[in-house]
């Protein structure tokens, strides 16, 4: 069983990926509704990969994505970012902190279902 | 799969939720640009709320909001990136994009309403109108930031483009740079950061938090948080008041050393032993994802009707109770089942409460879209208003709420439109050219207050009269002798009108009737005062709910019919002698005034037992109007569950609903505003007022 979690914002938002993602085998997923959320459940919750949107308040997606490309226990943490058209700036210093791929909303289910069966290594 | 193009209850409650914020943190801009700078935290917060809205309403098929979200978005990108101003034309435009988000998620939710749609023109016009703000912009000014100040370029290149642009704005502004060095437990730095915010935001501002986990000690999280603020070292220290928070400068280059530190945490004495306890919260922490839950109204709805029918069951085994004392007199059992009983009472009572807790909802939202209705009705008409706002934490039914907008709406648009006089018309009667508007609610009980008032014109009774006179809706010799009460109940008469141009807002054929009859529906009455040149103050009063409301149930001829409280006024006995004929209608005199009065017998058609010697007379009130209804007899006072009427019924004049009574009885409950249209009592009673 992988893990992966969402963190975004929007519950709508979270809603959406988690059933995009339900058909998923062997694959449970934990949401998270911010940043502070995702920092406090990260070091125990043994994530496979991170679903992270860029823009929340408090803490951003970069400064979760800062924390967790530095922290030797989450090394193995593989990061999806999910960016919106038109800030292509914010996903290129995503790139640069070490995320492992992104999906641009908005996009079609499909997409994302292969980013994240690309980066969990599962089948094709 | 495809993208889902249905939009979700969650994701309109979220759109609409998102809309409220564009609106309430655009208002405020508003009243900040006026008083000098709209503080960068308001621009972002308005920037991350376009973006969010684009994000979610793309995924959601509302390409027509996307779009236009997105181009707001680059607005204010450019904003609050200092390269476009955000200036009264700006805000205009934004206030526009903001009514049709608005217009567009509510139909999309399935709540359009009445609003028309606006259309792919529509949006390019806003579009096209966005992209000449942003063009107006200049670029700003890039110098490395590394040649401007002594940071790493680890930290420098986590800033967002955003975040980077506020430590240029800071340095610009000569401001000095701090790093804040903390840690925190694990289980609580969300509490710690948000101190750490509050405190900075009295003496300047937090530039960017960044994750520190070079600390290894488990269960804490290490911080490096920037700040940019005019206050000294020491300041900075006394304005945070905690001595576990390292407080280092930041140099800027080409003087001073850079600080090691900054990116060095020390964190050590905070380390604490937090471990413990952050492993102990652990299961909830992986459940709680967020403390609130959004509840379709309509659930609240099926339990209040459950509470209702658990009344219904106090109520038989309250009747249970009586049977035995009276059979078998007070015994031991008997007594315990009246104790139990009245337990049972009290918590179906606290259990109500709850409930009606739930459904309440402050009226802030919708004062809020009021002020951005009226400030665009007030710059499309040509008067400089001002919209003050009281009493918006003040709660009421979600329902109630949502049906008020309408009629606020039309209130709003007449104190404007017909009250607050043009500037120059203002300066010329030595007013301030600015006119006000004000928008008020207040608790009463079980009854919420809300009035509309302004200091314009106010009412003109000659010109009342004389254009009452001309429709027919009063007669020529009965106009000297009405009050100034029923003068201004001339104003909710259909078909009043005392302008003949026609505008935007006012000439749309409907009036203060159809205000009167949308109060009235929420057993709401309405009330207008009025003094020439000082203004007009329109008054509304209702309960705060509709859920479960307190009826009067009275007898009619051997049937039983509630009557809701909110649309009694008083009740008294009736003596036949005392029903006068004026103009083949009977009324009566209530405290000196003349009330028409009417038998529910013959309203219902009921023919059965004769009338008793002596009658009641049920005063009820709509709106402006009021109305004696002959009963035979008063039961008493209950509250009620209203529930539909079945097919059968459905469509019977004069009835609103059914709601059953504890004996396993149901009766009728009765629509007083129908009663009234039927009766055109209104009318009359402006006709045979004395």
């Amino acid at each position: 069983m992988q893990k992966l979690m969402v963190v975004d914002d929007s519950g709508a938002m979270r809603s959406l990926i988690a059933s995009i993602l339900g058909d998923f085998p062997d694959l449970e997923v934990v949401e998270a509704a911010n940043g502070f959320e995702a920092l406090k459940l990260l070091p125990r919750a043994a994530i496979d990969l991170l679903v992270l949107d860029l823009n929340m308040p408090g803490l951003s997606g970069l400064e979760v994505l800062s924390f967790v490309k530095k922290s030797p226990d989450l090394a193995k943490t593989r990061v999806l970012i999910v960016t919106t058209a038109g800030r292509e700036e914010d996903r290129r210093r995503a790139i640069s902190l070490g995320a492992d791929d992104y999906v641009t909303t908005p996009f079609e289910p499909d997409a994302l279902v292969a980013a994240v069966r690309r980066l969990l290594g599962v089948g094709g | 799969m495809a993208r889902p193009t249905v939009a979700t209850p969650e994701f309109v409650a979220e759109a609409q939720e998102i809309v409220d914020a564009l609106n309430r943190d655009l208002i405020a801009a508003e009243v900040e640009g006026r008083a000098g700078e709209v503080p960068p935290q308001r621009i972002n917060s308005l920037f991350r709320s376009a973006h969010s809205l684009k994000g979610i309403s793309g995924m959601f098929g509302l390409d027509l909001v996307s779009g236009l979200a997105h181009e707001m978005e680059s607005v204010l990108d450019g904003m609050r990136l200092g390269k476009v101003r955000l200036d009264a034309k700006a805000l205009d435009v934004l206030f526009a994009c903001v009514e049709r988000f608005g217009v567009l998620i509510a139909a999309a939710g399935g709540n359009g309403g009445e609003a028309a749609q606006p259309t792919e023109q529509d949006i390019a016009g806003l579009v096209t109108q966005l992209k000449q703000v942003t063009a107006g912009g200049t670029p700003s000014g890039a110098d490395e930031l590394s040649s401007l100040v002594q940071l790493k370029d680890e930290v420098l290149g986590v800033l967002t483009e955003y975040e980077e642009h506020r430590l240029r704005d800071n340095l610009a502004h000569g401001r000095k740079l701090y790093m804040l060095q903390t840690t925190f437990e694990l289980s609580s730095f969300d509490v710690g950061l948000a101190e750490i915010d509050a405190a900075v935001s009295k003496i300047g501002e937090v530039i960017t938090k960044l994750p520190s986990s070079k600390t290894g000690e488990p269960g804490t999280l290490a911080f490096d948080i920037m700040i940019g603020t005019d206050a000294s070292e020491k300041a900075v220290v006394a304005a945070l008041g905690d001595e576990k928070i390292t407080v280092v400068p930041i140099a800027r280059s080409g003087g001073g050393k850079a600080p090691e530190a900054a990116a060095e945490p020390v964190g050590a004495a905070a380390a604490g032993d937090g471990g413990e306890a952050a492993a102990h919260d652990e299961t909830a922490a992986l459940k709680s994802v967020s403390r609130t839950v959004r509840v379709d109204i309509r659930r609240l709805d099926r339990l209040m009707n459950l509470v209702g029918e658990l009344g219904l069951t106090k109520m038989a085994l309250e009747r249970i109770g009586v049977e035995i004392r009276r059979k078998q007199g007070f015994t031991e059992l008997a007594a315990d089942l009246h104790k139990e009983n009245r337990n049972f009472e009290r918590r179906l009572a606290e259990l109500q409460a709850g409930i009606m807790e739930v459904r309440m909802v402050p009226m802030a939202g919708l004062f809020e879209r009021m002020v951005r209705i009226g400030r665009k009705m007030g710059r499309e008409l040509g008067r400089e208003i001002r919209i003050e706002v009281t009493g918006e934490a003040t709660e009421l039914d979600k329902l109630i709420v949502e049906d008020l907008a309408d009629p606020l709406m039309h209130l709003i648009r007449n104190a404007i439109d017909h009250g607050i006089e043009s500037p120059d018309e203002r300066k010329s009667a030595g007013k301030d050219p600015e006119g006000t508007v004000r928008l008020t609610a207040a608790a009463r009980g079980n009854h919420v207050v809300v009035e509309v008032s302004d200091d314009g014109r106010g009412i003109d009774i000659a010109k009342t009269l004389e254009a009452a006179v001309a429709r027919g809706l009063v007669a020529a010799e009965r106009a000297p002798e009405l009050s100034r009460r029923e003068i201004f109940g001339l104003l909710f008469l259909p078909g009043f009108s005392t302008r003949t141009e026609v505008s935007e807002y006012s000439g749309r054929g409907v009036g203060l009737d159809v205000v009167k009859t949308k109060i009235a529906d929420l057993y709401g009455v309405i009330d207008v005062e009025s003094k020439p040149r000082e203004g007009t103050r329109v008054t509304v009063t209702l309960p705060i709910t509709l859920a479960i409301i307190p009826a009067l149930v009275v007898n009619v001829a051997g049937r039983t019919y509630a009557v809701p409280l909110n649309n009694v006024q008083e009740t008294l006995a009736v003596d036949r002698a005392a029903v006068r004929t004026i103009e083949r209608r009977e009324v009566i005199s209530v405290r000196g005034a003349t009330v028409p009065i009417t038998d529910l017998r013959s309203v219902f058609q009921l023919a059965g037992k004769g009338r008793p010697e002596v009658s009641f007379a049920v005063i009820v009130g709509v709106g402006h109007s009021r109305l004696a209804l002959v009963v035979d007899e008063l039961v008493g006072q209950q509250d009620i569950v209203i529930k539909s009427l079945g097919r059968r019924l459905r469509g019977v004049p004069g009835i609103a609903g059914a709601a059953e009574l504890g004996n396993q009885q149901t009766i009728l409950v009765i629509d007083v505003v129908q009663i009234f249209n039927e009766l055109s009592v209104g009318r009359d009673e402006i006709e045979g007022g004395a």
